[in-house]
């Protein structure tokens, strides 16, 4: 299957983890990714809130180097999978486009995760993490089950994980107020690990780097401001497949993280 | 009667203005409060969202430039996917941040609009966003706009990009696109 690939900007870097195990998962399952030639940003949250006309031209000028090849177009990232489809309604364009999570979590792909599953993640309680972007609003996404999403819990499941359901799946945790209001992300991420560990979850999987960075980048800072230890280890969807697949690589990925996983992991046997 | 007049300065026809400008049904609000009780940053809002509607129906103007809540609303989409009528709150946040802007008024959340101002700028320079220059940028813009040097807060942030460069999330120098130029035609063509 030949897909195009629009990673965004902080795959490059802030994000390299979860850049390094989609490619690493896609290429196990036969999904051959395409890297959109010459991608540029697609403006996320600033530029919408400072000029709407720029807002919506930066996504456009992407979707039409898409229409080049035509290929279904698969994106990591929720904010610029949430840009890059009012981008298509704006401009009517034809390209199929697919954030990443509700990707992976179709049937299909989970049947051929299962065929390759290698290392069951069954000693692991987890809570999936949605965020906002890839489900709001529904006009936008064309999500169905925008309160209540599960692509990850699908895939979660299929690799063994024990998921506990929580009501917090995609309540937001601040996006880039993480620089410039530090305040507000140490409230709203605070509250998604209390509920994340009243449920009796012991970490949280992803599918956004902006909502990684803010639970895994400041989780000592907000243990020290609220006088709290919390030691969560926060995976990237794209990890846990990896892991269940015994993909090459991982240990990198994994070193990448600001909570330090590798404790966690080894004590359940499924670091090799 | 005097000392009445200059409580609410009522600006006539400042909702219908609202409306048409930005194409958000402020006149449907019948303050049901669902956006207010689903928004995830209502505790460090001033006005909370149908508060601030209700305003630009009755046409307070003025008090609508110095609210924060504009400026911190998360652009989560809560608000607009639970509202029964349909309104776009989150485009309707945006027009007033662009509005305030637009009238020449400092924005009451310094910091906030000194990180768009960087990311936007930082688009423009590269193409994509390098978050190592963008923040430079930010803290520039930020000391410009606060008028002081928040050190502490500069201290940290280097603080946690050297743990991150450790681990290899920082790039140290931008990457490369071929599509700069267009990201910068763009730019020159947009008001």
């Amino acid at each position: 299957m030949d897909v195009t690939y629009y990673p965004g900007c902080s795959l490059g870097a802030s994000a390299k983890d979860y850049n390094e195990s989609t490619k690493a998962v896609c290429t196990a399952l036969d999904i051959r990714l395409n890297e959109l030639p010459e991608w540029t940003c697609c403006g996320a949250t600033s530029a919408h809130s400072l000029n709407a006309e720029l807002a919506i031209s930066l996504p456009i000028l992407n979707l039409s180097r898409a229409e080049e090849s035509g290929n279904d177009m698969i994106v990591p990232c929720p904010l610029c999978f949430n840009r890059l489809k009012r981008a298509k309604e704006a401009m009517k364009s034809y390209i199929n486009i697919h954030d990443l999570g509700s990707f992976l979590g179709q049937d299909v792909i989970l049947d051929k995760i299962n065929s390759l599953l290698k290392f069951p993640l069954s000693d692991i309680k987890a809570v999936c993490y949605y965020g906002c972007m890839a489900d709001r609003p529904p006009k936008v996404t064309g999500s169905l089950d925008y309160e209540n999403p599960c692509s990850m819990d699908k895939i979660a499941n299929t690799l063994g994980v024990d998921v506990k359901p929580w009501s917090y799946k995609t309540d937001c945790c601040g996006a880039s107020f993480s620089i410039s209001r530090r305040d507000i992300v140490y409230t709203l991420v605070k509250k998604l690990y209390d509920k994340a560990l009243e449920t009796g979850a012991e970490c949280i999987i992803v599918s956004c780097q902006m909502c990684q960075a803010n639970l895994d980048l400041y989780q000592e800072n907000i243990s020290a401001h609220f006088g709290e230890i919390y030691d969560i280890p926060i995976f990237y969807f794209t990890e846990m497949i990896g892991l269940a697949l015994g993909l090459k690589g991982v240990h990198k990925w994994l070193k990448r993280h600001m909570v330090n996983p590798v404790p966690f992991l080894e004590e359940r046997n499924l670091l090799r | 009667m005097n000392e009445y007049k200059d409580i609410l300065k009522v600006e006539s026809g400042f909702a219908k203005r609202v409306a048409s400008a930005c194409h958000v049904d402020i006149h449907a609000c019948y303050q049901c409060q669902k956006c207010t009780n689903g928004c995830p940053v209502s505790f460090a809002m001033d006005y909370h969202p149908h508060q601030i509607i209700r305003m630009i129906q009755l046409g307070l103007e003025n008090e609508i430039k110095t609210i924060r809540s504009i400026w911190v609303c998360a652009s989560c989409e809560t608000c607009f996917t639970r509202c029964p009528n349909e309104i776009e709150i989150p485009v309707l946040m945006d027009y007033l941040k662009q509005w305030v802007l637009a009238q020449g008024e400092e924005s009451v959340e310094g910091s906030i609009t000194a990180f768009h101002r960087a990311f936007v700028n930082n688009i423009r320079m590269n193409g994509r966003v390098h978050e190592g220059s963008m923040m430079g940028d930010y803290f520039l813009r930020k000391s410009i706009e606060e008028k002081k040097i928040d050190i502490n807060e500069i201290f940290i942030n280097l603080k946690l990009g050297l743990r991150m460069l450790k681990r290899g999330r920082l790039a140290l120098l931008p990457e490369r696109t071929g599509g700069k130029k267009a990201v910068k035609e763009i730019f020159n063509k947009v008001s």
